[in-house]
């Protein structure tokens, strides 16, 4: 058995000969991208150039600490601890192993040969080692077709398993970058789906003046609004499905899409909510649901009366007291169970000058640099200060007071904000 | 966040929680929380003395276990919440899903009531 440096230059002393084997077997690993194919390359390649009868390769889990044979023609997925058999106590060494008796040396495992019928004669084992100089795997010849593996195959297979090393590393690359491809596509779906369902432009009602505002964090979530003016008056709805990606995504859609089709065909606010709520307790998973407040302002009379399932609080601004009342979720999220005995609606006027501040938990939940969350305090205490200020300009203030609070800590959720004020001086615009 | 779960005499699953049960705290027990809690007959009592913060990631996974105890015909009732845990959780009508009452002995009744 003859130890070596697996990282010693090899290039000076391959024969021009060898070097045209291994710059053909570099050529034919060039070209396979996913791993399976890479792998079977690989070991074809090691085979033909070291004349061997079995090749294998077997990749390092890091979290198992274990290695894994991913490439034989007979036998797969054969786990092996760090340190065991000649493969494992390559791998732990890092350094090449070339036994000309399997059986004769202590450190060797029969257990794959028990599995595969497979008779090791002699081994050849070498590290592969990727550029940062960590252990990606091993690479392992048997049965030299005449003999022994000598020093010249050991300079062979070293110039082999550094070609071997780098196309698997440019094959994880490719599968990670394939992956963060998948996702970003992903996410980029749901942010379209999610702005499919804001308003193109918010009404204009005499007397009011409200505005919307969606930030979707990076990881998007599944918020939506709504500010829309319908025959059963100015309906006012903030969604936002648990989870990130695609799936809360299309959540909030059904549920927006259901909720304006009830309405659009007369549906009491009763009866839409308890409709959307229980159709999608049959259809989301169970560990999906929708936060939503669904309003109706009545315009005429100035009077509001919601529901809302798990969306809470819901600041009124009373103008005349200058502070808000808050007011609670009327049921359990939309979606997680029907309901049985709904709640009655909460109903309040809008006075000139009056409020309604529905947020989503992306603003009351916002995190700061020391792990605090901004709560509903600091949000009651800005509205005294600027409640004489136009929606846009609240909206604005808001999402500054988050900047201010949150002291560069980044936004782990979607931040939705509908605001509504009654004015207080009736204009028509 | 961290959890401990046992199986009392009487059959109902008993689960303490410690810690933020925000997102990286549901994050961390949140397999292990729906195992213990789907794991017995449908009856189960949290203790949420030692949650000092709930956001909304972790009232999603208390949501999904009670509708799998509901599932088995049990019932899940929280117990010993903080008042800002406890308004959090209120605001929200979590409540309507699943109880939420003062002591263990208020929470033992209601499952066991409940099957």
């Amino acid at each position: 058995m003859q130890p070596k440096d697996a990282a010693s230059p090899v290039a000076s002393r391959l024969s021009q000969q060898d070097m045209q084997v291994i710059l053909d077997v570099t050529r034919h690993l060039a070209a396979p991208f996913e791993l399976t194919a890479l792998l079977s390359e690989v070991t074809a390649a090691a085979r033909r150039v070291l004349h061997s009868e079995r090749a294998s390769v077997w990749l390092h889990d890091v979290a198992a600490a274990e290695l894994v044979l991913e490439v034989a023609s007979d036998v797969r997925h054969v786990r092996i601890p760090m340190g065991r058999g000649l493969v494992g106590t390559v791998a732990q060494s890092g350094q090449l192993l070339n036994t000309p008796d399997c059986y004769a040396d202590p450190r060797f495992d029969r257990s794959v040969d028990v599995q595969t019928g497979f008779h090791s004669r002699c081994s050849l084992a070498l590290p592969l080692v990727d550029h940062q100089g960590a252990m990606v795997g091993v690479l392992q010849v048997l049965n030299k077709r005449s003999g022994e593996y000598n020093a010249a195959d050991e300079v062979l297979a070293e110039a082999l398993a550094a070609q071997c090393a780098m196309a698997l590393q440019r094959a994880r690359m490719t599968a990670a970058l394939i992956d963060s491809e998948k996702l970003r596509q992903e996410l980029e779906l749901a942010r379209l789906v999610q702005h499919s369902t804001l308003p193109r432009q918010v009404p204009q009602v005499p007397g009011y003046d409200m505005h919307g505002t969606f930030m979707p964090a990076a990881q998007t979530g599944g918020d939506t609004y709504d500010l829309a003016l319908l025959p059963q008056g100015l309906l006012v709805v903030l969604g936002d499905a648990t989870g990130h990606g695609i799936a809360p995504a299309l959540s909030v859609l059904q549920m927006h899409a259901m909720l304006r089709t009830a309405l659009r065909l007369g549906a009491t606010l009763e009866a839409a909510f308890t409709l959307v709520n229980d159709q999608l307790a049959e259809v989301l998973p169970d560990s999906h649901f929708v936060t939503a407040f669904v309003g109706l302002v009545d315009v005429h009379c100035h009077r509001l009366r919601f529901l809302s399932g798990g969306q809470g609080p819901i600041l009124h601004f009373v103008a005349a007291q200058g502070r808000c009342t808050s007011h609670r979720a009327t049921s359990f999220p939309m979606g997680a169970m029907p309901i049985t005995h709904l709640r009655p609606p909460v109903e309040f006027a809008l006075a000139p000058g009056d409020w309604l501040v529905v947020l989503s938990d992306g603003v009351f939940e916002y995190e700061n640099v020391d792990g605090l969350v901004l709560g509903t305090t600091a949000v009651e205490q800005l509205l005294a200060q600027v409640h004489e200020e136009p929606a846009a300009a609240v909206s604005a203030r808001l999402l500054a007071l988050l900047q201010t609070f949150a002291r560069g800590a980044p936004q782990q959720d979607d931040i939705t904000m509908v605001l509504v004020k009654r004015l207080a001086v009736v204009t028509h615009l | 966040m961290d959890m401990q779960s046992s199986a009392l005499d009487s059959g109902v699953t008993h689960i303490r929680l410690h810690g933020r049960l925000d997102a990286p705290g549901a994050d961390r027990i949140g397999l292990h929380f729906s195992a213990a809690a789907g794991a017995g007959t449908g009856q189960v009592v949290v203790d949420m003395s030692g949650v000092v913060f709930i956001a909304s990631m972790g009232i999603r996974l208390l949501i999904s276990s009670a509708r799998n105890a509901r599932a088995k015909h049990g019932l899940m009732v929280l117990y010993g919440a903080s008042d800002l845990v406890q308004d959090v959780l209120e605001q929200m009508a979590i409540d309507q899903i699943m109880p939420i009452v003062a002591t263990e002995a208020q929470a033992l009744e209601r499952v066991q009531a409940a099957a």
